[in-house]
């Protein structure tokens, strides 16, 4: 991690020379002792400023130890270590902010979320606290953080001291920034969630279904309850009924991307990145498919992967523009399929069955109906 | 208690403290209740609930208010200017109180605080002052620091409110005050090394004498004696001057047994008509420049006497042109380049001076005739009547006769002591007297009527006795120093001590003093309070001249004395180096130091006027929104932005100072979608922007009047929208 240190003169510290001088000036002029004490109270008040800013800064080690990932409008936090190294100088007033264009391969937080900004009021000599930085990113993507910087103007303010540390090119942070979730419509998910029961079949594997799969031999360990007592009759030998295992009722998203509109795109995937949500919520299996992209992720439950499935989609056009393609009807898995598409829908990509909405009346899915998705910066 | 609410606590503190410390130092003590008063009101009242504060138009108006009454009172009395912004910095400290507070108004008010102290110095230099100051550095100091920790703190959580509050205990608050501690004694070691570091004298006055501070009570000396008036003189304890008498050697001779008469003016005219004893105005005079610095006493008269008493003086708040010497002054210093002026004819010393002045003056008391300071016959008075028929009766039990027209005689020693005898035992000493009789002369009303009176009328009577037979004789106000600090070996000198005696002109060139007032009576009067209350007061005026001597009349003297410089030869130095500077063929030399000194000061003016305009501008905009759009419009544009496009930046800059701006990524329209999840009208305006930018950047259709003129009247309502989510957020 590289350091650098940097001494900034603002208003209030060219005023206060100016005010200095002023006083300087009416001590010469008018032999008043007393404004020779406040010009010499003025003098020391500058050394003192520089000195003790400076001195308090360079003993202060920071790291930035965690970047949680979040979702748009949702807080994102980075962590931060400031260690005093002074023995006997406390350290107060310390401002930690996020830069951009520092590092070798440069910063892209900028484009993602406002200036995260953490602030430490007092670090004891030779201790540690850590401070948080709280920010409400307002686009999805990869955030990569690689420097900030700790600044204070502590004791009076007159000059702002910064330090500036720079991460090694291959340990700068990242995160994540998910879509936006909003509520869906209760409507919507239910109906998906019925054509999914609805379309639901068995497998060809063993499991805990109702349809009959076969017969085999009694082995121990089997329910009693599963014994076929006519088979077992008519043979003489204990056998057991097997069922096959019941399909689960699945959610396909979709995600047809054509548009250049960069606003219907993004409210195209942050209406998949909803959809997905709401479909986890009901415990039903979601997969999805990003056609523009050619990402399928298999239909699976659980918290792990909802994630995995919103950071790809955090990641879409993260290093090419997406290309539109076209779903071949027989790779459609069996399941509820509701395709989002961020223009009109163009029914043929997918089975004729799926259901279509799209960015341009996202009041069919959200629950507000309106039309801004990514809040105010 | 929390941070953010210390910080609040400390700051007002600081606040109070400095209102106290103006207002005591400009005698406004009564004001300074009130000022508080309503302070705390103000602090009660509103304090941080923005909602209950005071509209922004009534405050404005009342800031208006007062400095249009200060700069008024400036402009009719210049020499008050300091006073004056003080006040209105006072007030101004109040009037926000019941405005919205951010960290903005926070830090001014704490600047206003200190700038008021800064005016209590320059108005006054007296030991409350100073004491005050001593309290007010650490309390505005630990406010200041306190400031700097919670302010931060504010604006982070302002701008990103997902930021968690900082840890700030009971060791944090303890290391704050340890940095307090530590600061104010390292500011105070440091400030006074700059202080004696820092050369006296030089440059004094450059700009006029724009401040006169004061460093105690006004005098009761006068430089009339109207005897007409009825009344009781002044029995004021207030301290007038500090005197330290010294001998040639520099040995203090004052004792508690001896006192000393301190001239401040001589009196040669009698107006009957009026009864007032007044100076004779068509006297030549002498003026002078003293530089300040050791060894740069100027010399004003012949030294003729073997022995010489020197004076250091310190009158705390001069607000007439005398100067008070023993006797007949010779050479006089001060602390600060001084024009002087001089009457050779009575060695009366005088300068336009205010507020405190320090000198040292050099005296020689006269017992021997001089040709060289042989003066004018003044005119002969009360030759006939009844002061001059008691005067030759009193001469005749003597067996004394002087002819009337001799201007010296032999008897003239005589006669003079035989009036002072005779007043002393004939008459009756009294500080009450009352109004003469219509057509009556006070003087025969003392003399021969009612018997008593007080000193100007045993002086005036003895000074009338005297001219009548022929003999040169006035009346001489000033001070009795009689009240010596065996403490801290000085006089004190109170507005009590003000008197007045005659100087006889006795032989050639040489004038005696003679003080007719009954001596046990004066004593009397003049002695100093006793028991333990008079033995505090004594202590007190032993730190007080303290106090004055080292601090407030810290001079080049006292400097050099501390250092251990050698005082002759740096004060050589220090002298050629004055001269350089101040002489005349060293002119130009003044005159561009002058010129780099103004160059400051216009550079400080400039840059507040400018902040004064940006300051109007916002208000009227706020007032009459769109008011400046069009100039906005017309401002330079971006290279290669079209003219008429102006606007659309004007709209990126008003969202983005107001922390809603455009991000890079985002397009200009969607940024409007973006908006009306907050203000639908403010999106409104930014689309009809961004539609007319769009329609003249992209489809290169040039903006018709009626459109420009629309984008001017969306340009003000975004502003007007933008500013009132300001003040609400604020």
């Amino acid at each position: 991690m590289v350091k650098r240190r940097r001494l900034h003169l603002g208003l209030p510290g060219i005023g206060y020379i100016f005010v200095s001088v002023l006083l300087g000036l009416g001590a010469v002029n008018s032999q008043n002792n007393l404004l020779f004490w406040a010009f010499g109270v003025a003098i020391v008040g500058l050394l003192l400023s520089g000195l003790i800013s400076g001195a308090m800064l360079m003993r202060v080690e920071a790291v930035r130890e965690e970047v949680e990932s979040s979702s748009v409008g949702r807080p994102l936090r980075i962590r931060y270590a400031l260690h005093n190294r002074a023995r006997l100088l406390p350290a107060f007033a310390i401002t930690i902010e996020e830069l951009t264009g520092k590092g070798r391969k440069g910063s892209t937080w900028a484009a993602h979320m406002p200036l995260p900004r953490g602030y430490a009021a007092h670090i004891a000599p030779r201790r540690t606290v850590h401070a948080v930085a709280g920010v409400r990113p307002t686009r999805r993507g990869e955030a990569v953080f690689d420097a900030f910087r700790i600044v204070s103007g502590f004791p009076f303010g007159l000059f702002l001291k910064s330090v500036t540390f720079i991460d090694d090119p291959r340990a700068g942070a990242r995160a994540l920034v998910r879509p936006e979730v909003r509520p869906v419509r209760h409507g919507v998910v239910r109906e998906l969630v019925r054509i999914a029961g609805e379309g639901a079949t068995n497998t060809d594997s063993l499991g805990r279904g109702d349809e009959f799969f076969g017969l085999r031999e009694y082995a121990p360990g089997d329910s009693p309850r599963h014994i076929a007592w006519r088979s077992t009759a008519r043979t003489g030998e204990l056998v057991v009924r097997e069922h096959v295992a019941p399909s689960p009722t699945r959610v396909w998203v979709g995600l047809a991307l054509r548009s250049d509109d960069d606003t219907r795109r993004e409210r195209a995937i942050s209406m998949a990145a909803s959809l997905l949500v709401a479909a986890h919520r009901e415990g039903v299996e979601t997969g999805l498919h990003i056609i523009s992209e050619g990402v399928r992720i298999p239909a699976r439950t659980g918290a792990r992967h909802l994630g995995a499935m919103l950071d790809a989609l955090a990641l879409i056009g993260a290093d090419r523009p997406p290309t539109p393609r076209r779903m071949a009807r027989h790779d459609a898995p069996k399941g509820a399929w509701v395709i989002v598409h961020d223009d009109e829908p163009t029914r043929a990509i997918a089975s004729p069955d799926a259901r279509h909405v799209t960015a341009l009346r996202p009041g069919e899915v959200f629950m507000d109906d309106h039309p801004d998705t990514e809040g105010a910066s | 208690m929390n941070l953010l609410r210390r910080a609040d606590v400390w700051r007002l503190a600081a606040m109070a403290m400095g209102i106290v410390c103006f207002f005591v130092a400009s005698g406004h003590i009564f004001i300074a209740l009130v000022a508080l008063g309503l302070a705390a009101m103000g602090r009660m009242l509103v304090g941080d609930r923005s909602d209950r504060a005071l509209p922004r138009w009534l405050l404005n108006l009342l800031v208006l208010v007062a400095s249009a009454y200060a700069g008024q009172r400036s402009l009719s009395n210049p020499q008050d200017t300091v006073e004056y912004i003080g006040t209105l910095l006072a007030w101004v400290q109040v009037v926000k109180l019941y405005d919205k507070q951010t960290p903005r108004d926070h830090a001014q008010l704490l600047i206003m605080s200190v700038f008021t102290v800064i005016a209590a110095c320059l108005t006054s230099n007296a030991i409350e002052i100073g004491v005050a100051l001593a309290l007010y550095t650490p309390i505005a100091l630990y406010a200041i620091l306190l400031h700097q920790v919670a302010s931060p703190q504010r604006r982070v959580r302002f701008t990103n409110p997902d930021t968690p509050a900082p840890a700030f205990n009971a060791r944090s608050l303890a290391h704050l005050r340890a940095s307090v501690l530590v600061m104010t004694t390292l500011g105070v070691l440091g400030a006074g090394v700059v202080y004696l570091v820092l050369p006296r004298g030089m440059g004094s006055d450059m700009f006029s004498d724009w401040s006169s501070p004061r460093a105690g009570a006004m005098s009761g000396f006068t430089d009339e004696v109207a005897l007409g008036r009825p009344g009781e003189i002044t029995e004021s304890q207030e301290t007038v001057l500090d005197l330290v008498l010294l001998d040639e050697t520099g040995r203090n001779i004052g004792s508690l047994n001896r006192s000393v008469l301190l001239r401040g003016a001589t009196l040669e005219h009698y107006d009957a008509s009026r009864g007032l004893w007044r100076r004779a105005d068509d006297a030549a005079e002498r003026s002078e420049t003293v530089w300040p610095g050791p060894g740069a006493a100027l010399s004003i008269g012949p030294s003729i006497a073997s022995q010489r008493y020197v004076q250091r003086i310190t009158i705390r708040n001069k607000q007439h042109d005398h100067l008070f010497t023993m006797s007949r002054p010779v050479a006089v210093a001060f602390d600060r380049e001084t024009q002087v002026r001089l009457r050779p004819h009575d060695h009366v010393l005088t300068t336009s001076r205010n507020g405190r002045v320090t000198y040292s003056v050099e005296s020689e008391i006269d017992v021997r005739p001089s040709q060289a300071l042989r003066t004018p016959r003044l005119p002969r008075l009360f030759g006939e009547g009844p002061i001059h028929d008691l005067a030759l009766e009193v001469l005749a039990a003597s067996d004394i006769e002087r002819d009337p027209e001799a201007h010296i005689t032999r008897h003239d020693r005589q006669i003079a002591r035989i009036f002072e005898r005779y007043l002393q035992t004939e008459y009756q000493y009294d500080t009450f007297l009352e109004a003469p009789e219509s057509d009556e002369d006070p003087m025969e009303m003392f003399l021969f009527r009612v018997r008593r009176g007080h000193c100007e009328y045993f002086a005036g009577a003895m000074a009338a006795m005297l001219r009548s037979v022929g003999i040169d004789a006035r009346v001489v106000t000033g001070y009795r120093a009689s009240e010596f600090n065996d403490i801290a070996g000085h006089y004190t000198v109170r507005q009590s001590n003000a008197h007045a005696w005659v100087e006889a002109q006795v032989d050639e060139g040489l004038w005696m003093t003679y003080d007719p007032s009954p001596p046990e009576f004066v004593s009397a009067l003049h002695a100093p309070r006793g028991g333990l209350l008079g033995r505090l007061e004594k202590m007190y005026e032993a730190v007080e001249h303290g106090w004055i001597t080292w601090v407030v009349g810290f001079d080049e003297q006292k400097r050099t004395s501390i250092l251990g410089l050698d005082a002759e030869r740096d004060g050589a130095r220090f002298n050629i180096s004055v001269e350089w500077l101040y002489a005349s063929r060293a002119d130009i030399a003044r005159r561009l130091l002058q010129s780099a000194l103004w160059g400051v000061i216009a550079f400080g003016v400039t840059a507040l006027l400018g902040f004064g305009l940006r300051f109007v501008w916002r208000w009227l905009e706020s007032v009459r929104p769109g008011l400046f759009a069009s100039l906005l419009a017309r401002r330079a544009p971006r290279s290669g932005e079209r003219r008429e496009l102006a606007f659309y930046r004007a709209a990126l800059n008003a969202l983005a100072r107001a922390g809603v701006g455009k991000p890079a990524w985002r397009t200009p329209m969607t940024h409007a979608d973006a908006l009306a999840r907050r203000d639908p009208a403010l999106a409104s305006d930014l689309r009809t922007l961004v539609e007319l930018y769009y329609r003249e950047r992209f489809a290169g259709r040039p903006l018709t009047p009626d459109e420009v003129e629309r984008a001017q009247r969306s340009l003000g309502s975004l502003r007007t929208r933008l500013n009132g989510t300001r003040e609400r957020t604020r």
